[in-house]
């Protein structure tokens, strides 16, 4: 997934993604940030997964933002500073 | 009394015994009826496990009860959950994920340990076995609570299953022993004589020698047509879940003033902490009881806010984690909070297993052991007369 | 307290602010996304500039409408609703408890591209029809570089232009209606002139791209290691099993619309069978009111018909409002929605003339092995699903309780809504195909410290 260029976006900022200082701009969501770095986004470390609606409804793009675990990626702004983690501690089974 | 009314319903099946209801305490009966070499028809509304036994705890917690009789049971349910776990497995290959993983019931600091150890001396002295924990004992033995703690007991032998799959297994034994189910079906008129009993569903009319109704909040209802007061009113209790949250819930982790809310009259809402975690990896949350009307299973959001906000004061790092779901049961409550096992007083083959409250799952066991001695005419496991429904009805039963 | 609690932000619900605000209500709009728009009027967040040539007409009109509803109503972007009890309505915005009791509450939530489960869709670059729009004209992204747009209806079309506007090298749009089926209808869109303007404005930038178009063909399947790499195209119904291959590394996939109903359901709305949809959505009168007294319903929530036929019925859901609320009396409110009434049944005329072109195809529902995932959540396969019907599960909530399919994250929204196909028809035609998982609170996953902080009510 790649940016299109010649849409201006908002101020550069970073986020960490698994550890990994990851640069986006300001009105990216995280998906967004996570997709055009080629980060996976598998909330289980043995499927790969990724996003399939991008609005909301199917939650496989969710990650741990913050320490709460299952946000949706695709519906979370990107915010400077923002810790999101892949794969939660906790089982991602309810 | 004579079976007057034709319901125009041909008979569709005689049989030695029908179960009204496929809860945890009618599977139950259904499996020791069937294994006990009885013809069994089980008569479910809904599906198994689709009332208060799909939303509700699991519990197998014996700290909770509130007088001897209620303990007696509970103790012989407790031993028995435990053999039966092995036997359903190996027989029906279901495992219902019981799991002796103790309970710890906790005073918080804002007080309570006058009657925590009221409670456990009672306990004690009745054989069930505790250890006192301080504050630090409670942090050692529960890292993830934080709350401030009096400290806790802990009741080692507290175990829990998973109770739907407990009672899919009870249906699935009972059918391996010649059992039959009939779901979808609800009740539409029981008529009963001194030799036995038919039972009017869509299906047809069903006559036997022996009715069971363990049909939970809902029994009263079953029987209806004949114009008997089955004292049971429904609780509802809520629960929330908990999914993806790193915290580690160890034990049953319950507020002891759990104790008084379970053994309250009082009708209006009331919230103790319960929190656990099922092997699913998912943390369950409660617990409320308000007295309702059977037809309301919904959630209340003030109620959930509540326990949610309650559970937090114990265990605060789950303030980040998510609920993603919530349900309500049913429990059904009688006067002095003990259940209904045996016959019907102008109904002598219409036997009510029902009235557990809370306890459903727990005392479902020993219950079902208690209606087959009674229909079978062998000895019951604990003496009958505290929970016939033909005992005298006092509000609030206690203990000591 | 306001008069009116607008939930969505698309078409239908800034219809129905900017009415409101015509009407002199206190309306308040809340959206789970942080930009207004809808999925139709999809806009870049406010940080984004896009560039000064090629404009997108349809952005522009979008922008102007939203700016139009923002000064009719106030605006509560980035929240989600979680409850609904009688007039209250239960937000999580940033994992901050609020309430907002109104006099109305109008659910205008919309729809989603109809989850069709087939092997493979769970692979990465297999995603909605609706995401590549997202994607695209929302995160000004790529989605990927070689793409198969497959599925049925008008919808692939917009799709694949936006793919193609955004470097996207779309090379097969497939189409599950047959040729045959398009012209017999062709005589029925006559009527609809301007429609014909916007297909162009989609389909010629397609057909200079060069992208081919495939009509009565499904994708069979998605395949690849950890990523799409190819898709399996085959002929919808009869013959022999033909299959072609083509290489990709995007599959945008849209079968139709779904709409969510759980908030309709929760706050107990007695709901109809739409056949646009094929599913169950919220019935209502022609004030757009729903069974239950203050709520109202509008757009694609209470059925398929499209932007024009949400943005009417959001205006006379704010009419309907204001008369519930006597601010209209009933000869003048009539005065107000004849004129729409009349556009409406011209606009679902329309939406019928789709829907019958473009039908809901029971025959998807073959393309699931015993070995597809179909709770994406709980990652419980079709022939798990399969067994417990097999085995007496009745409904939805019994599959649920035997399978743990639907108790996800998602709360069984994709599942949910593919499943009673699958059921009944490969399981058991008499399976109850309009069953749902039961609505419970909290609809969306809320934090716990949010639930905790909400403030009781007693």
């Amino acid at each position: 997934m790649e940016r299109l260029e010649h849409v201006r976006r908002g101020r550069q900022i970073t986020i960490e993604v698994d550890g990994e200082r990851v640069d986006c701009w300001e009105g990216e969501t995280v998906a967004t940030a996570m997709l055009t770095r080629h980060l996976r986004l598998s909330r289980d470390a043995s499927r790969p997964r990724s996003v399939f609606c991008a609005i909301g409804v199917c939650f496989e793009c969710a990650a741990e933002i913050d320490g709460t675990a299952g946000v949706r990626t695709c519906m979370t702004p990107a915010v400077a500073g923002m810790r999101v983690r892949t794969t939660s501690g906790g089982s991602a089974r309810a | 009394m004579t079976i007057s009314r034709d319901h125009g319903g041909t008979t569709i099946g005689v049989c030695d015994a029908i179960v009204v209801g496929a809860g945890i305490v009618g599977a139950s009966c259904a499996h020791a009826l069937a294994k006990a070499g009885l013809a069994v028809r089980i008569v479910e509304r809904d599906a198994p496990a689709r009332g208060t036994s799909g939303a509700c705890e699991g519990n197998l917690v014996l700290w909770d009860r509130t007088s001897d009789p209620d303990l007696a049971l509970t103790r012989v349910s407790h031993r028995r959950w435990a053999e039966l776990a092995e036997e359903l497995s190996a027989g029906v290959g279901i495992d219902i994920e019981y799991a002796r993983k103790g309970s710890l019931m906790v005073i918080p600091e804002s007080g309570g340990i006058d009657g925590a150890r009221r409670q456990c001396d009672w306990l004690g002295g009745q054989g069930v076995r505790y250890e006192w924990l301080d504050a630090a004992g409670v942090r050692e033995a529960e890292p993830w609570l934080k709350g401030a703690v009096d400290g806790a007991a802990y009741f080692p032998d507290d175990a829990q299953i998973e109770p739907r799959l407990a009672t899919w297994a009870q249906v699935r034994a009972a059918q391996r022993c010649g059992a039959t189910l009939h779901a979808h079906q609800p009740v539409l008129d029981v008529q009963s004589s001194a030799t036995g009993v038919r039972v009017t569903t869509g299906l047809g009319v069903l006559s036997a020698d022996w009715l069971v109704v363990a049909a939970g909040v809902w029994s009263p209802e079953v029987v209806r047509s004949l114009h008997v007061d089955v004292p049971v009113r429904p609780r509802k209790g809520q629960i929330a879940i908990i999914a993806g949250s790193p915290v580690q819930v160890i034990h049953k982790v319950m507020e002891a003033s759990y104790v008084q809310t379970v053994a309250s009259d009082d009708e209006q809402l009331q919230v103790a902490n319960v929190v656990e975690s099922t092997r699913s990896g998912s943390i369950l949350l409660g617990s409320s009881r308000e007295v309702t009307v059977p037809s309301d299973r919904g959630v209340e959001l003030s109620v959930l806010s509540r326990i949610v906000a309650r559970a937090l004061d114990f265990f605060p790092d789950l303030a980040s984690a998510q609920v993603i779901r919530s349900y309500a049961g049913l429990r059904p409550m009688t006067p002095d909070h003990l259940p209904l096992i045996g016959p019907l007083r102008e109904h002598p083959r219409v036997i009510l297993a029902t009235g557990h409250e809370g306890g459903g799952v727990m005392g479902a066991a020993a219950t079902a052991d208690m209606v087959a001695a009674l229909i079978m005419g062998a000895p019951t496991p604990v003496p009958p007369e505290p929970y016939l429904p033909t005992r005298t009805l006092n509000p609030a039963g206690s203990h000591g | 307290m306001p008069d009116l609690l607008i939930v969505g932000a698309g078409p239908a619900g800034l219809a129905a602010a900017i009415q409101a605000g015509e009407l002199g209500l206190d309306t308040v709009v809340v959206d789970e996304n942080t930009t207004a728009g809808g999925q139709f009027y999809r806009q870049y967040p406010e940080s984004f500039q896009e560039p000064a040539s090629p404009r997108d007409p349809q952005r522009e009109r979008g922008r102007q409408v939203i700016s139009r509803a923002r000064r009719a109503a106030e605006f509560r972007l980035g929240a989600s609703v979680w409850g609904i009890d009688g007039p209250d309505v239960w937000l999580d915005q940033g994992g901050e408890p609020d309430l907002v009791r109104s006099h109305c509450t109008l659910l205008a939530t919309g729809a989603h591209d109809r989850p069709t489960p087939f092997p493979g869709w769970t692979l990465p670059g297999v995603i909605t029809a609706g995401a590549a729009q997202t994607l695209v004209k929302g995160q000004a992204v790529k989605p990927g570089s070689r793409a198969v747009v497959a599925g049925s209806g008008p919808f692939l079309l917009t799709v694949a232009a936006h793919l193609v506007a955004a470097g996207v090298r779309v090379v097969e749009v497939v189409e599950a209606a047959t040729l045959h089926e398009g012209l017999r209808l062709l005589p029925r869109t006559l009527p609809y002139p301007a429609r014909y303007v916007e297909l162009s404005r989609y389909l010629t930038p397609l057909l200079r791209h060069g992208a081919r178009f495939t009509r009565g063909c499904v994708v069979a399947a998605a395949e690849g290691r950890d990523h799409v790499e190819r898709v399996e195209l085959e002929p919808l119904r009869g013959g022999p099993r033909r299959t072609r291959s083509v290489g990709v590394d995007l599959l945008c996939v849209g079968y139709g619309f779904s709409a969510p109903t759980d908030l309709a359901r929760l706050a107990g709305c007695s709901l109809r069978w739409d056949t646009g949809m094929a599913q169950p959505v919220p019935r209502h009168d022609r004030w757009q009111a729903t069974s239950v007294p203050g709520l109202l319903v509008a757009g694609e929530a209470c059925g398929l018909g499209g932007a024009s036929v949400s943005a009417l019925e959001g205006q006379i859901a704010a009419i309907g409002a204001a008369r519930q609320l006597a601010r209209l009396s009933d000869p003048e409110a009539a005065r107000l929605a004849r004129p729409l009434w009349a556009r409406l049944r011209r606009a679902r005329g329309f939406a019928r003339v789709l829907t019958d072109a473009f039908p809901h195809r029971l025959q998807l529902a073959e393309l699931p092995t015993d070995d597809t995932i179909v709770c994406r959540c709980q990652n419980v396969r079709w022939g798990t699903v399969r067994k417990a019907v097999e085995e007496g599960a009745h409904d939805l909530n019994e599959v649920k309780t035997s399978t743990r399919c639907g108790m996800g994250w998602c709360q069984g929204r994709i599942c949910g809504a593919a499943l009673p196909d699958l059921i009944t028809s490969r399981v058991d035609p008499g399976f109850d195909h309009s069953a749902v998982f039961t609505a419970r609170p909290p609809l969306r996953p809320v934090r716990a410290s949010t639930l905790a902080r909400a403030l009781p009510r007693r």
